[in-house]
C-alpha cells in the first residue's frame, strides 16, 4: 500500500511534495490520485490528539 | 447515490473531539454561504479518530490528557486552549474545554455513520462537536449518544441496537484508511471533487477560493 500523496502548488506550476506525505519508491502502485493542495500550510490542525495553534 | 458531473463534492475527515474541526466546519460553511454555486455543493463527513488507542471506557479531563501528551503543566494547556476558544468565539462557537472529557470516539463515529444513513450526517457531527467542545457531554456514554442522536432525528432504538453491537466499526476504519491514502495525518482535512486538498481550519476566503477553482475545473470538463 503506497503512502498518500499530497502536493503543494497551483495549476500549471511545479508542485512540491509535503513532508511525510510522499512515496516515490520504485515499484509502489498509486491507488489514490495526488491532491492539489489549495490551502495554506500553516492552518491549524489536530494531530495525534494534540491541537496546536 | 450518484453524483452529477456538476456537483461539487466535499469530503471532510474530522473527529468529534477536535477543536479545529468545529472551527473549520464553520469557516467552510461561511465560504459555501458566499459561494455562487452553493446549491451544487455536497458534503460527506468521514471519521478520523485522533487517538484511536484511547482505551474504551476511559474518561479523563481534556486538560489532563493534553498536559500529559505535550508534557506541559495544566496552566500552560489552559492558556493554549484559551487561544483556540477565542478563535472559536470569532466563528460564533462557544467552547468550554474546562469541562471537556477525553474519551474513545469510536462509538460517536459509529453514531455519525448511522445518522448519515438517515441523511443526518452533518447534523449529527455538528451536535457531537458542540456536545464535547461546548457542553461537557461524555460522548462515549451510551445514554448520552442515544439522546444526542434523538435530538437530530436518529431513532433511539436504532442507536441502542447499533451501540450494542459493532455496526459501522468497519466503516469508521475504512474512512480512516481512505483519509490516510489522501494524505491526512491530522484533521480537519478537506478534499474537493477528489482532486483538491486542504488541511486544517483554513480561512473562509481560502475555502471559497478552492471552491471556485474546483468549480471552474468542473465547468471546463466535458459532460
Amino acid at each position: 500500500m503506497p503512502d498518500p500523496l499530497l502536493q503543494n502548488g497551483t495549476a500549471g506550476q511545479p508542485v512540491e511534495t509535503l513532508p511525510d506525505a510522499a512515496d516515490d519508491r520504485p515499484g509502489t502502485e498509486e491507488v489514490t490520485p495526488p491532491l492539489m493542495n489549495l490551502g495554506s500550510a500553516d492552518a491549524a490542525v489536530c494531530t495525534d490528539g494534540v491541537c496546536v495553534l | 447515490m450518484s453524483t452529477s458531473p456538476r456537483t461539487l463534492r466535499i469530503d471532510i475527515w474530522s473527529d468529534v473531539v477536535c477543536p479545529w474541526c468545529y472551527i473549520g466546519k464553520r469557516r467552510l460553511e461561511t465560504a459555501v454561504s458566499r459561494f455562487e454555486h452553493a446549491d451544487e455543493v455536497e458534503v460527506h463527513w468521514h471519521s478520523f479518530q485522533l487517538d484511536p488507542a484511547h482505551p474504551k471506557g476511559h474518561r479523563r479531563p481534556v486538560f489532563e490528557t493534553l498536559a500529559q501528551k505535550v508534557g506541559a503543566p495544566i496552566a500552560q494547556v489552559r492558556a493554549m486552549t484559551g487561544q483556540v476558544s477565542e478563535l472559536a468565539a470569532v466563528e460564533g462557537l462557544s467552547y468550554d474545554l474546562e469541562r471537556a472529557v477525553s474519551v474513545n470516539t469510536i462509538d460517536a463515529h459509529r453514531l455519525s455513520h448511522l445518522a448519515a444513513a438517515h441523511g443526518l450526517g452533518d447534523q449529527m457531527h455538528e451536535r457531537l462537536l458542540r456536545a464535547h467542545l461546548g457542553e461537557g457531554e461524555i460522548v462515549d456514554d451510551p445514554d448520552t449518544l442515544v439522546r444526542l442522536g434523538a435530538e437530530v432525528g436518529v431513532p433511539e432504538d436504532e442507536t441502542r441496537r447499533m451501540l450494542a453491537g459493532d455496526e459501522y466499526a468497519d466503516a469508521v476504519q475504512a474512512d480512516f484508511q481512505e483519509g490516510r491514502r489522501y494524505g491526512a495525518t491530522g484533521v480537519p482535512f478537506f478534499v474537493i471533487n477528489r482532486a483538491y486538498g486542504l488541511s486544517g481550519a483554513q480561512p473562509a476566503d481560502t475555502f471559497l477560493s478552492a471552491l471556485r477553482t474546483a468549480h471552474a475545473d468542473t465547468a471546463r470538463a466535458p459532460h
